[in-house]
């Protein structure tokens, strides 16, 4: 497998900037997760990626060759690459296994090699005569990715692969998948809009926002450390307040806290709701909140709080913990937080909860 | 309505086979009565050899020929940027609306040159490619553009991908579009007439009204028959009852358009040439003689407005009457196919209006003919007769689309209008036909254009003094007075263009290749 690098790519339909100089680079046998909102680019990087459309500027490399720049164009079909979609885009005229010998035509050990694949990928033997139409969707997944992988690609794309599965079956499947990868060494670029699959997937993610990389960083960082507000907003469930910071110490509605970053003046404090812990009301060093709403998720709860002056906050914790209390408690805040500058004079305090 | 097949019903619903089978017993019975094949080999002899392989020739050239035209100018209108893609979009689907004979007049009175089977070959090519055209742009439209980039990523290039993902995908498209041009290369008959083309249909026409024995003509008649069963079966076993369920839903993004290059003038300069021989030529040479003087042709002829006028309204009326009885035939085996499709007994019963499209318009003229004199003999010669005719020919037709009309209506509302304490029937009469009305109409529009176009039972059953415009294009046509045919070319045409815009503006274009099968 080989280490993909790209450099100031650039791609515009109709005049509209899509693309905006991306550049990335993904070690040999890493997966990198590819974060953004739906319309935001994510398949038209993988299609400049596989060869599909060509970019108005930028460069491709893999395995330290061009593949892609403005003066040479590698063909689709010569980059050795493994294509996954949403919809597996099996080809319904044909059987499993000639779905997945498809790309193996002039290979001496091609029956050898869709057994081999099959049993990677967990497709029983006798489905081997099986058409498309008659395997579920998780199959048909698995059959996608045995054909994939089948001819030996230097880097796999995997387009938002698991959102047609249901719920259910989509954790397990994620798992296979990431299992088959890396049992193949497969240097793989993924990407999805759902936040849990990037973070539990990528060794590292990349944040696409306006055609950029907003951020790309290892799963714990960005959710630690998001770069701005908007980040933290985006990669997972978070609280905000305003604050004033002084040398490391904020000051909040929620008391003093320690911040991650060196600031100071007037600040937006993110906390992701894990962070707050639910005490007996008017234990020492605790914000007292009265309960406003539980929403019940099974093997873990949100709690949904109000302080003294109105301000909503929420608190995550696992169900069992669930306080069998009602009305008035107290919170205490566990770890550092984010903090940024804020425009807004402190004081006037405007918080909202973001999901 | 579900539950119990009302009996009543499955009568109606049987009517249709029961003609049918009346139609195959009568043509065999009669041709195997007088020694089949003694009239063959001894009568006959060797006349029949050549017009097999005049038949068969013709139909293997023009099959091909269609489905590869056909094939070629979806994949050129669908997937290429060959310039002006609507207008040929549109013009692919025109020819149905111009019968084939009126092409047939047209060439020849153009040209004497257009005869025999080269002539033949041109005309039905060009009547009948878009029965290809039409199922193989909707199927093409429906892949999934991804498996084509999924292909080329897996190391095909794109002619490789065209051949190994996107043409067997269109196999059936262009099986059921090839046997439909099959069956109509057998049954045509003014066409190969007006050609001097010689096949079964034409010897079959000529021996009945030479007035020889009606024996021979049966006898020759089996044989069409035969063939046009062997492409049916023949189908069948090529179709393999696959039809590749797209899996997914697919086609988020569009299909890449190939850029043709060098190519584009080329593909266009075809269309062009298609456009002109298929629709171009028809329409002009029609408007052509329809300006000269009824001297300017080979035989003069003066056309009467009284006669144009007549013409007109006897065709109106039979096509009319024919779509009303159609309908009402068909509608009850419609009802049983849309409310209890799976039934064994409804299986069987939907299959005999799809044996009927192999069915020759002249053959079951004949049979018709031969029962009526023996059997019922004032119903020779009458009206009745021949929408009977009409109605074995053209129930493929009505079937389709009066049970995609009922499909349509929801099984829900019926169940409601059962609640309220309404029989079956009631329901019927209340529900189910009310909603299901455009749709029925549409149907019988489209059973109306055929019948407008219809020229060899029209010309063998029309009762005496009846002159339709078909008859009287063929009459003026066959003593080439051409302008003389030009009137009712025109009007011919001018009614079918309109009812086929009908039914294409309700079911979409494709509802004139009612594929086999279906
Ligand atoms: N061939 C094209 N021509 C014109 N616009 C296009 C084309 N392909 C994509 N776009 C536009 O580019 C934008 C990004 O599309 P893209 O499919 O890459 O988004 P995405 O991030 O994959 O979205 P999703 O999560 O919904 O799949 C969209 O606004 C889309 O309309
Ligand atoms: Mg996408």
């Amino acid at each position: 497998m080989a280490e993909l690098r790209i450099e100031g790519l650039t791609k515009r339909f109709d005049g509209n900037s899509i693309l905006d100089g991306i550049d990335l680079q993904v070690e040999s046998g890493a997966l990198l997760a590819i974060l953004g909102a739906s319309g935001g680019g994510k398949t038209t990087l993988l299609r400049l990626i596989a060869g599909f459309e060509r970019p108005d500027a930028g460069m491709i490399k893999i395995e330290g060759v061009v593949v892609e720049s403005p003066r040479t164009h590698t063909l689709p079909e010569q980059r050795r690459i493994g294509y996954l979609t949403q919809e597996g885009a099996l080809f319904p005229h044909l059987t499993v296994e000639q779905n997945i010998g498809f790309g193996l035509q002039k290979r001496a050990d091609r029956a050898a090699r869709i057994t081999r694949m099959m049993e990677l990928v967990g497709l029983p033997a006798l489905y081997a005569r099986r058409f498309p139409h008659q395997l579920s969707g998780g199959e048909q997944q698995r059959t996608a990715l045995a054909r994939a992988l089948a001819p030996e690609p230097r880097l796999v794309l995997l387009d938002e692969p698991f959102s047609a599965i249901d719920a259910a079956l989509r954790r397990e499947i994620r798992r296979s998948v990431l299992e088959v990868l890396k049992a193949v060494g497969a240097t793989a670029v993924l990407v999805t809009h759902d936040q849990d699959e990037a973070l539990s997937m990528g060794d590292r993610v990349a944040v696409l926002r306006g055609g950029r990389i907003a951020q790309h960083d290892r799963p714990a960082s960005l959710y630690r450390n998001p770069v701005d507000l908007a980040m933290g907003q985006f990669v997972g469930e978070s609280v905000l307040l305003d604050g004033e910071a002084h040398g490391g110490r904020i000051h909040c509605p929620l008391g003093v806290l320690t911040s991650t970053q060196r600031i100071d003046g007037p600040v937006q404090v993110l906390l992701r709701p894990e962070q707050i812990r639910l005490v007996a009301h008017a234990t020492p060093g605790s914000v007292a909140a009265d309960i406003s709403g539980i929403q019940y998720f099974g093997s873990d709860v949100l709690v949904e709080l109000r302080l003294a002056d109105a301000t909503p906050i929420a608190a995550r914790m696992f169900s069992h913990e669930l306080p069998q209390i009602q009305g008035r408690v107290g919170v205490m805040i566990v770890g550092a937080v984010c903090a940024f500058p804020s425009s807004k004079p402190a004081g006037r305090l405007v918080q909202q909860l973001a999901g | 309505m579900r539950g119990r097949l009302p009996p009543a019903l499955v009568f109606l619903a049987s009517m249709p086979a029961l003609l049918v089978a009346a139609l195959i017993v009568a043509t065999v019975g009669d041709a195997l009565g007088s020694g089949v094949t003694h009239l063959l080999t001894e009568f006959l002899g060797s006349a029949v050899i050549r017009l097999l392989f005049n038949t068969l020739g013709l139909m293997i050239a023009a099959t091909l020929l269609a489905t590869l035209i056909g094939t070629a100018t979806a994949f050129l209108v669908v997937r290429t940027d060959v310039p002006l893609r609507p207008l040929w979009q549109a013009l692919g689907a025109a020819p149905l609306a111009v019968p084939a004979f009126i092409a047939s007049y047209a060439w020849v009175s153009l040209s004497p040159h257009f005869e025999k089977f080269g002539g033949a070959l041109l005309v039905t090519t060009c009547a009948y490619f878009p029965l290809v055209y039409l199922p193989v742009a909707a199927s093409l439209k429906r892949l999934d553009p991804m498996q084509e980039d999924v292909a080329r990523v897996l190391g095909t290039s794109s002619f490789g991908a065209f051949v190994r993902v996107i043409l067997p995908q269109l196999r059936p498209a262009m099986l059921g579009g090839g046997a439909l041009v099959a069956l109509r290369a057998l049954t045509e008959f003014g066409a190969f007439a007006m050609m001097r083309f010689q096949t079964f249909t034409t010897q079959i026409y000529l021996v009945y009204t030479a007035g020889l024995t009606g024996s021979v003509a049966s006898a020759l008649a089996l044989v069409l028959l035969m063939l046009c069963l062997l492409v049916l079966v023949a189908y069948v076993l090529l179709e393999g009852g696959h039809s590749y369920a797209s899996v997914g839903r697919g086609a988020a993004r569009a299909a890449t358009v190939y850029r043709l290059g060098v190519w584009r003038l080329p593909a266009l300069a075809f269309l062009v040439l298609l456009a002109a021989a298929s629709v171009g030529v028809p329409l002009g040479m029609t408007v052509f003689w329809l300006t000269q003087h009824g001297a300017a042709a080979i035989t003069p002829a003066e056309v009467s407005p009284h006669a144009v006028f007549q013409a007109t309204w006897t065709s109106i009326k039979l096509g009319v009457g024919g779509a009303i009885f159609t309908s009402v035939l068909i509608l009850p085996l419609a009802l049983l196919a849309s409310r209890w499709p799976g039934r064994r007994m409804v299986t069987w019963l939907s299959q005999v209006p799809w044996l009927a499209q192999g069915l020759p318009g002249i053959v079951v003229a004949l049979s018709f003919i031969t029962v009526a004199i023996r059997i019922v003999p004032w119903l020779y010669q009458s009206t009745l007769l021949l929408l009977v005719v009409y109605a074995i020919l053209f129930m493929p037709f009505a079937l389709v689309g009066i049970r995609a009309a009922l499909v349509q209506s929801p099984p829900l509302l019926e169940e409601i209008g059962r609640g309220l304490g309404y029989g079956w029937f009631g329901v019927l009469r209340r529900i189910t036909l009310p909603l299901a009305m455009p749709g029925v109409g549409a149907a019988a529009a489209l059973v109306l254009t055929s019948i407008v176009s219809e020229l060899t039972a029209t010309l063998l059953l029309a009762p005496l003094g009846t002159e339709t415009l078909a008859m009287r294009v063929w009459e003026n046509t066959s003593t080439l007075a051409f302008a003389g045919a030009a009137p009712y070319a025109a009007i011919l045409i001018g009614i079918s263009m309109v009812t086929s815009w009908f039914t294409a503006s309700r079911f979409g274009v494709a509802a004139h290749a009612t594929a086999v099968g279906s």
